[in-house]
């Protein structure tokens, strides 16, 4: 069991700093937000995965699946929101 | 003590990603990155409230996911309708 | 019916944000998920509650694949982020959908953003807008599988 533990945990930490490095790495804002809006939730769900196995079963893993489902639902709206008003803003100095 | 290590890991990904907040060349980027650091901060929330046993540290990660959810929405109209 | 389905489901998640059912937190729960009906219940008119027993069938599947091109995304941005030459060619792609529904086409959009090297940029009526990190992943927007499975339980909405 802790094998399986601390496998998730790491694998976890390695998307975030996968999506780290995209950040500081990539050119511009929409390849930015590729990397953000992918790594960022396996990397969460990976990790509260791990607390979930860590705790068993009881109330407060029902919570922690209540996180995961928001966060998978919330990352990718926020980021295809973000990338829409770039997106708007740049096309409007073409315009002027 | 993976717990431990995991949110030392954790607050090293978020120095680097206050280097893209604070030097980004666009407000989008900013945002982007302060996107990334609230899921972070949810992440490590979570793994203090395993490390002290207080189950009510799990509540405020929740809140705070509302709350960084509708900042960066609020934030993107505002800029949507500048 | 509908509303009935809906106020059970608040229920539960109130149980679960109570962590315990006493007779306080019983009655003040049932108080706020019959508030919550009556001024939510706008969001709700898009999505129908028929058929359930088939639908989740195909929710099913749906999970299944989505989870599998998570994983493949991931591993596919963390393939060209640790690369020495990232060789990228941005271009953004317009796709046009058969789906009706907004509750449908917003898990679409949803879907498309975590899939291999894609991200909706803006969605239009029917149109939507695609970013592609480089010009081969075209193929995987025009051709999506989670389009085929949403139709499919579009299909089964309509045929009342």
């Amino acid at each position: 069991m802790n094998i399986l533990i601390s496998a998730l945990l790491i694998s976890g930490l390695f998307f975030f700093i996968v999506g780290t490095i995209g950040i500081l790495r990539f050119p511009d804002i929409y390849t930015r937000a590729h990397s953000t809006a992918k790594c960022d939730t396996l990397g969460t769900v990976l990790i509260l995965l791990a607390l979930i196995i860590y705790n068993g079963i009881n109330f407060v893993s029902l919570k922690i699946l209540l996180i995961i489902i928001f966060i998978w639902i919330t990352s990718p709206t926020s980021t295809h929101l973000i990338a829409k008003a770039n997106y708007i803003q740049e096309n409007k100095d073409k315009k002027l | 003590m993976l717990f431990k290590i995991s949110i030392i890991v954790l607050s090293i990904t978020i120095i680097l990603c206050m280097y893209r907040a604070i030097k980004g060349p666009t407000i989008a980027d900013r945002i982007i990155a302060i996107n990334v650091i609230g899921t972070k901060v949810i992440v490590i929330i979570l793994l203090v409230s395993f490390i002290f046993h207080e189950t009510y540290f799990i509540d405020t990660a929740l809140v705070y996911a509302l709350i960084s959810f509708i900042a960066s929405i609020i934030i993107s109209k505002v800029l949507i309708e500048q | 019916m509908k509303k009935i389905i809906i106020l059970i489901l608040y229920y539960l998640l109130w149980i679960i944000f109570a962590e315990k059912l006493t007779i306080q937190s019983g009655i003040i729960g049932i108080l706020f998920v019959i508030l919550l009906i009556k001024y939510n219940n706008d969001l709700l008119s898009d999505y129908k509650f028929v058929k359930f027993g088939r639908k989740l069938k195909y929710y099913i599947l749906y999970i299944a694949v989505l989870v599998y091109e998570v994983i493949k995304a991931n591993i596919q941005v963390a393939v060209i982020v640790l690369s020495k030459n990232p060789n990228l060619s941005p271009c953004i792609v317009e796709h046009k959908t058969k789906l009706n529904n907004n509750f449908y086409k917003m898990i679409l959009a949803n879907s498309i953003t975590l899939t291999p090297g894609t991200l909706t940029i803006s969605v239009n009526d029917d149109v939507f807008k695609v970013h592609c990190l480089r010009k081969s992943f075209k193929e995987g927007v025009y051709n999506s599988r989670f389009e085929k499975i949403l139709f499919k339980i579009e299909e089964l909405n309509n045929a009342i």
